[in-house]
C-alpha cells in the first residue's frame, strides 16, 4: 500500500512537470506582439514609471524568455518550487496573495453546491434504479439528460431572467449588495451573501446533478443485477433490507470514490460560473487574468488546478482501495 | 417355420422409410437455413431493433434530423442569407437645419503678401481688440516677416489686413543727459552736471524699475543701455523733430513726442498711419505707411445662395466682401454684380438686376452643413429665433412646407419634377450656442433588435440581420464544428489507444503517461487563453474557426484513446486474436481490420455523446466571445450578443431563448441518441 501510494505520488508529480512544461511553452509560444502590447499597457497604467521598453525587457527576464523554453521553464519551475509565482499583472500582488483572498468565496460555493448535489442526486438516481422502466425512471433519466445537457451560459441568463428580472428575488450579479453592504449588522452581511449565492449555487447544482444521477442509477442497477442480491430475496429478506442494506451499501462504493475524487475541485472554483455572476472567486480572478493574458496569475492557477486533478485521481483510487476490501493495491 | 430375422425386419422398415423420407424430400427439401429453423438476425439488425424499441433515442433521432435539415437544407429554401443587413424606413424625428448667428470670423485670402501664418493667426485677436476699442484700424508688426501689417475696418462685420510701403518721414530726438551705470552708482553726464540730487533721483528710479522720472518740473526717460548694468538717461522735455522731406508741423511733432513718452509705437494723424521705431541714444525714426495692399479678408458674414446648391468661390466671396463698403459694384468672371447694403436686405444682385446671393451673420443649414434649404425657409427660421430671443423661449414650434420624403428618404417629385411640399411641424430648440430645427421625416435606418415580425418570423439581431437566417448558419457551423473535432479525436484516439493496447510495454506505458498528462490540463482555462491570444491575433473569423477546432480536437483524444486500448487489452487475449496471428496477418491489418471494428460499438456511443458536449464547449466559448467571431454566426455567438447586459436579456429575450433552446434540444438529442445506442449495443445494461 506504501509502495503503491509513493509510486503514484512519484508519477504525479512527473506528470505535473510535464503539463507544466506543456502549458510553460503555450504561454511562452503566446505571439510576441502579445507581450509587447502587455508591455505597452502595463507602462501606459496611472502610477506606472517605467517605459514599454523596459516593462519588455522586465518581462521577457522575468518569464526567462530571452533564455528559450527549457531554461526558462527552469527558471519559473525554481522560482514556483521557492513559492514564488511572480507579481500578477491584473491585480498587482503575488498570485498566492490573491488566491487567499479569493479560494474561501469558491469553497463554499462548491461546497454547498456539492452538499446539494449529493442529497438530491444519489436519492433520485436509487430511487430510479429501484423502480427500473418506471414512471419515475423515465423522469429521472430525462431529468438528468436534459441537466447535463444545458449550457451554463443559458441556465445563468435563464435564472437571472426569471429570478433577477422579472421576480427580483434575487440580484444578478456580484457577492455582496454594494450600495448597503457596509451598513448591515454582521448577521446582516452573512444573509446578504448567502442571497447573493442563490441563483449561482442553482446554476451549478442544475449543470452538474445530471451525471451524478445517472452514475448513481447505473450501478445501483449494476448491483440490483448481481447474484448476491439474488441470495437475499432467496434466503426471504424483506426488499426493504435488500435494497437499503446490501444493494445500497455496494453503490456507494464507486459513488464515494467518484465523489472523493472531486473533493478536491472544490477549491478550483467555477469558471464559467462565477463570471456568469460575477462572484469574486478563484474562478472570476482567473478568468479576468486570462482573458488579458496576466501570465503570472494564470501560470500560478493552471498549476493549482493540474494539482488540484492528481489530488483528486489519486484519492479516488485510495478511497477505491479503503472502500472495497476487494481491490488490492499492488 | 420360416425364422423370422426381426433386425433384418427392421432395416428392411428403415430402408422404407427413408426411401420414403427421401421421395418426401424431393417435394419439400430441407436445408441448414431451412424455414423450420430459429430465425437468425444479423447482429446490425438486432442493434437497429433495439435501438428503435427506445422512444427516447426515436425522439432524439428525429430532433436531429430535423436539426440537421433545418441547419443544411433549411438556407436553400429560407429567402435570406447569414450576412444581410436588414434596413427599414421609419418616421424618426430627426435634426433638419441648424441656425445660428455667427460671431466668428473667417478668413479669405486675398493676395499673397508674405505674411507669416502667426500674424494671420492674430487676425481673429486683433479684430476682437479693435471691435472692444472701436478703432477703425490699427498697425501690427510682423516680426518673423519683418513688416508692419494694417488691420482695416471696412465697415460693420468686414476686416481687412494690408501691408504697405514705408516712406521716413524723419527723425525724433530728445535730449542725451547721460549714462548710468550701477556698477558706479553714477550718471556719467553728457553735457551739464545736475547734480547729486539727479543722481539719487535716477538711483530711486531705476530701484523702482520706473522707466521715467520727474526732476525739477523736468520729465526724464530710462532706457537700458549697452548692458544690464548701464541706463541711459534721455530728457523728454527737449524732444525735437527733423523731418526728411517736407515738414508736417508741431502738431504732428507734438503727436510724436507724445507717443514716444507713452511708448506707442504707432499713431494716427489726419488718416495716415505712422510707426515710430527707436534708433540710438535717444533718437526715434518716423515712417507713414503708404500704398496698402490688401492680403486678407476677414468676415462674419454668410453667403446663401438663392438657387440651393449654387457654391460660391473663395474670389467671389472677398470681391463681394470689399464691394459691401466701396461702391457696391464688383467684377468677377467678366460679370458685374452690385452689392445692396441697406437696413432690410443685405444681398448681392446679377448684372440681370435679379438676386443672387443674399449675405447675413444668421446662418440656417442642413443639420449636416450642406446649404440646401432656400431664402425664405432661413428667413423664417431667423424670425422665429428672433422671437424666442425676444420671449427668451428654450423651445418653439413653427409650421412650414418642407419637401415630403418618400420611404427611401427621397425627395417625392411631381409630374414638373419639382419637390412635392408638406405642411410639417419644426421645432426649434435653443442649444445656447446654435439652434437646432427638428421634424419628423422618414429616415432610412439599420432594422436593429426588431421584434418578431411576419418578414422576420424570429426578429433581427443589433446588426440587422435575420436571426432565423442566423440560427441556420450558426446551427451549421456548430454541428460542423461538432463533427470535425470529434473526427480529430477519434482518429488521434484510436491510433495512440490501438498503438497502447496492441503492443502493451513501453508503448503503453508511455502513451498512457500521455493519456494522463493530458487528463490533466485544464481544458477549459487553456481555450479560454488561447481564445484571448487569438483575439490579440485578430486573425479572421474562419481561420480562427479553424484553431479552434484543432485546439478542440487535440485536448479531447485522451479519453478515447483509453476507452480504446482497455477494450484492446480485453480483446487482444481472445481467440480470434491468436487465429489471426497464426495466420500470419500483419500487424496493421490486425489492429485495425480485427481489433477496431471491434471497438466501434463503444466508439460510436462516445463519438455520439462527445458531438453533444463539444457542441456546448464551442457555444460556451462563444458566448464568452472567445470562441467563433462576428460575422460568422454561431448558437453561442448568438445569445453572446444580446444577453451580456441585464437590460438587453430582459428586452431581447425573442433572440437568445430561442437560440439557448436550440443548444439545449441538440445536444440533448445527441445524448438520447447515444444513450439509446449503448443500450442497443450492450443489452446487459438495457434499461
Amino acid at each position: 500500500m506504501g509502495k503503491f501510494i509513493v509510486k503514484r505520488l512519484l508519477t504525479s508529480v512527473l506528470i505535473l512537470i510535464c503539463v507544466m512544461l506543456i502549458i510553460y511553452t503555450l504561454m511562452h509560444c503566446l505571439p510576441t506582439n502579445y507581450i509587447e502590447t502587455m508591455a505597452r499597457q502595463l507602462s501606459q497604467r496611472p502610477g506606472n514609471t517605467k517605459s514599454a521598453a523596459e516593462w519588455l525587457a522586465d518581462l521577457n527576464a522575468q518569464y526567462g524568455m530571452d533564455k528559450g523554453i527549457i531554461g526558462g521553464f527552469f527558471v519559473w519551475l525554481q522560482n514556483a518550487l521557492a513559492g514564488d509565482f511572480g507579481i500578477s499583472w491584473v491585480h498587482n500582488i503575488p498570485p498566492t496573495e490573491k488566491f487567499m483572498d479569493v479560494i474561501g468565496v469558491s469553497f463554499i460555493l462548491g461546497a454547498i453546491s456539492m452538499f446539494f448535489e449529493i442529497i438530491i442526486a444519489i436519492p433520485l438516481g436509487i430511487l430510479a434504479a429501484k423502480k427500473q422502466y418506471s414512471g419515475i425512471d423515465y423522469f429521472v433519466t430525462v431529468f438528468a439528460m436534459i441537466c447535463i445537457s444545458m449550457p451554463t451560459f443559458f441556465v445563468a441568463t435563464l435564472l437571472k431572467l426569471v429570478f433577477g428580472v422579472q421576480l427580483g428575488w434575487f440580484e444578478i450579479a456580484g457577492l455582496t449588495s454594494a450600495r448597503f453592504f457596509d451598513t448591515l449588522s454582521p448577521m446582516g452581511q452573512f444573509w446578504n451573501m448567502a442571497w447573493h449565492l442563490v441563483l449561482p449555487v442553482i446554476t451549478i447544482v442544475i449543470i452538474s446533478i445530471g451525471g451524478l444521477m445517472r452514475y448513481t442509477r447505473t450501478n445501483m442497477l449494476e448491483v440490483m443485477n448481481a447474484d448476491y442480491i439474488r441470495t437475499a430475496r432467496a434466503k426471504g429478506l424483506p426488499e426493504k433490507v435488500v435494497i437499503n442494506k446490501h444493494a445500497f451499501r455496494n453503490t456507494l462504493i464507486p459513488v464515494v470514490t467518484i465523489l472523493g475524487g472531486s473533493l478536491p475541485s472544490l477549491f478550483s472554483g467555477a469558471l464559467i460560473t462565477e463570471q456568469l455572476f460575477s462572484i469574486p472567486g478563484i474562478g472570476y480572478t482567473a478568468y479576468q487574468s486570462m482573458i488579458v493574458g496576466d501570465i503570472p496569475f494564470t501560470m500560478f492557477y493552471l498549476t493549482f488546478m493540474a494539482i488540484l486533478t492528481l489530488v483528486g485521481n489519486l484519492i479516488a483510487d485510495l478511497l477505491y482501495a479503503a472502500v472495497d476490501p476487494r481491490v488490492r493495491l499492488s | 417355420m420360416q425364422k423370422r430375422n426381426f433386425n433384418e425386419a427392421l432395416k428392411q422398415r428403415e430402408l422404407r422409410e427413408r426411401e420414403e423420407n427421401a421421395r418426401r424430400a424431393g417435394e419439400n427439401e430441407m436445408t441448414l437455413d431451412d424455414a423450420a429453423r430459429v430465425k437468425v438476425l444479423s447482429p446490425g439488425m438486432l442493434v437497429f431493433k433495439r435501438f428503435i424499441r427506445n422512444k427516447l433515442a426515436i425522439l432524439g433521432s428525429a430532433i436531429l434530423i430535423v436539426m440537421f435539415l433545418f441547419a443544411f437544407l433549411g438556407p436553400y429554401f429560407y429567402r435570406y442569407g447569414q450576412t444581410e443587413v436588414f434596413n427599414k424606413y421609419k418616421l424618426l424625428n430627426v435634426n433638419y437645419a441648424n441656425a445660428e448667428e455667427r460671431s466668428e470670423h473667417t478668413v479669405y485670402p486675398v493676395e499673397e503678401l508674405g505674411i507669416s501664418t502667426n500674424t494671420k493667426n492674430m487676425l481673429n485677436s486683433i479684430i476682437l481688440d479693435m471691435e472692444e476699442s472701436g478703432a477703425m484700424q490699427q498697425l501690427y508688426r510682423d516680426e518673423e516677416a519683418n513688416m508692419d501689417v494694417v488691420v482695416q475696418k471696412q465697415g460693420e462685420n468686414v476686416y481687412t489686413m494690408s501691408v504697405g510701403d514705408a516712406k521716413e518721414v524723419g527723425t525724433y530726438s530728445l535730449e542725451n543727459i547721460g549714462k548710468f551705470n550701477t556698477k558706479f552708482g553714477k550718471v556719467a553726464f553728457v553735457g551739464e552736471n545736475l547734480g547729486n540730487a539727479f543722481n539719487d533721483a535716477v538711483k530711486t528710479a531705476i530701484n523702482a524699475k520706473a522707466k521715467q522720472f520727474d526732476f525739477n518740473g523736468g520729465t526724464y526717460l530710462v532706457q537700458p543701455g549697452a548692458n544690464d548694468k548701464e541706463y541711459i538717461i534721455l530728457g523728454a522735455g527737449a524732444g525735437a523733430m527733423q523731418y526728411k522731406g517736407a515738414g508736417m508741423g508741431d502738431a504732428f511733432a507734438a503727436l510724436v513726442g507724445e507717443n514716444v513718452l507713452n511708448e506707442v509705437d504707432s499713431f494716427e494723424y489726419e488718416g495716415g498711419l505712422y510707426t515710430i521705431t527707436a534708433a540710438k541714444d535717444g533718437a526715434y525714426t518716423v515712417a507713414g505707411v503708404e500704398n496698402l495692399k490688401t492680403a486678407f479678408v476677414s468676415s462674419t458674414y454668410v453667403f446663401d445662395a438663392v438657387t440651393p446648391g449654387t457654391e460660391f468661390s473663395n474670389e467671389f466671396k472677398t470681391s463681394a466682401l470689399l464691394a459691401i463698403y466701396d461702391g457696391g459694384e464688383f467684377t468677377f468672371d467678366g460679370k458685374t454684380y452690385t452689392v445692396v447694403n441697406s437696413e432690410e436686405e443685405q444681398s448681392v444682385y446679377d448684372e440681370n438686376g435679379e438676386q443672387y446671393a443674399a449675405i447675413s451673420t444668421f446662418v440656417v443649414r442642413r443639420y449636416n452643413g450642406e446649404d440646401s434649404l432656400d431664402l425664405a425657409f432661413k428667413a423664417k427660421v431667423r424670425e422665429v429665433v428672433t422671437e424666442m430671443e425676444a420671449q427668451n423661449l428654450s423651445s418653439s414650434t413653427f409650421t412650414y412646407s418642407i419637401p415630403q420624403l418618400d420611404e427611401e428618404g427621397m425627395p417625392v417629385l411631381d409630374e414638373n419634377d419639382e419637390a412635392v411640399l408638406v405642411e410639417s411641424e419644426l421645432t426649434v430648440n435653443d442649444k445656447v450656442t446654435t439652434f437646432v430645427v427638428v421634424c419628423e421625416q422618414y429616415t432610412y435606418m439599420l432594422n436593429r433588435f426588431d421584434g418578431p415580425t411576419e418578414e422576420h418570423p424570429f426578429g433581427t439581431d443589433g446588426d440587422g440581420m435575420d436571426i432565423l437566417a442566423r440560427m441556420m448558419a450558426g446551427g451549421r457551423v456548430s454541428l460542423l464544428v461538432g463533427f470535425v473535432v470529434v473526427i480529430l479525436e477519434i482518429i488521434l484516439g484510436v491510433i495512440m489507444g490501438g498503438l497502447a493496447g496492441y503492443f502493451g510495454g513501453w508503448v503503453d506505458n508511455l502513451i498512457m503517461r500521455m493519456v494522463d498528462i493530458f487528463y490533466c490540463i485544464p481544458s477549459m482555462p487553456i481555450l479560454i487563453i488561447l481564445g484571448a491570444m487569438l483575439d490579440a491575433l485578430r486573425l479572421e473569423p474562419y481561420v480562427r474557426l479553424m484553431y479552434l477546432m484543432a485546439v478542440l480536437g487535440f485536448l479531447g483524444w485522451a479519453s478515447i484513446a483509453r476507452l480504446v486500448r482497455g477494450q484492446i487489452l480485453s480483446l487482444r487475449e481472445q481467440d480470434f486474436m491468436v487465429a489471426t496471428e497464426a495466420t500470419g496477418l500483419p500487424v496493421g491489418r490486425r489492429i485495425f481490420r480485427h481489433l477496431i471494428p471491434n471497438v466501434m460499438p463503444q466508439l460510436i456511443v462516445t463519438a455520439t455523446m462527445g458531438l453533444g458536449s463539444v457542441i456546448l464547449t464551442e457555444s460556451t466559448l462563444s458566448f464568452l466571445g472567445l470562441g467563433v467571431k462576428h460575422p460568422m454566426a454561431t448558437w453561442g455567438t448568438m445569445i453572446n450578443s444580446v444577453a451580456t447586459s441585464a437590460q438587453a436579456m430582459t428586452e431581447y429575450t425573442y433572440i437568445w431563448i430561442p437560440v439557448g433552446c436550440l443548444i439545449c434540444l441538440t445536444v440533448i438529442a445527441f445524448n438520447f441518441v447515444g444513450d439509446g445506442l449503448r443500450d442497443a449495443f450492450d443489452p446487459k445494461m438495457k434499461r
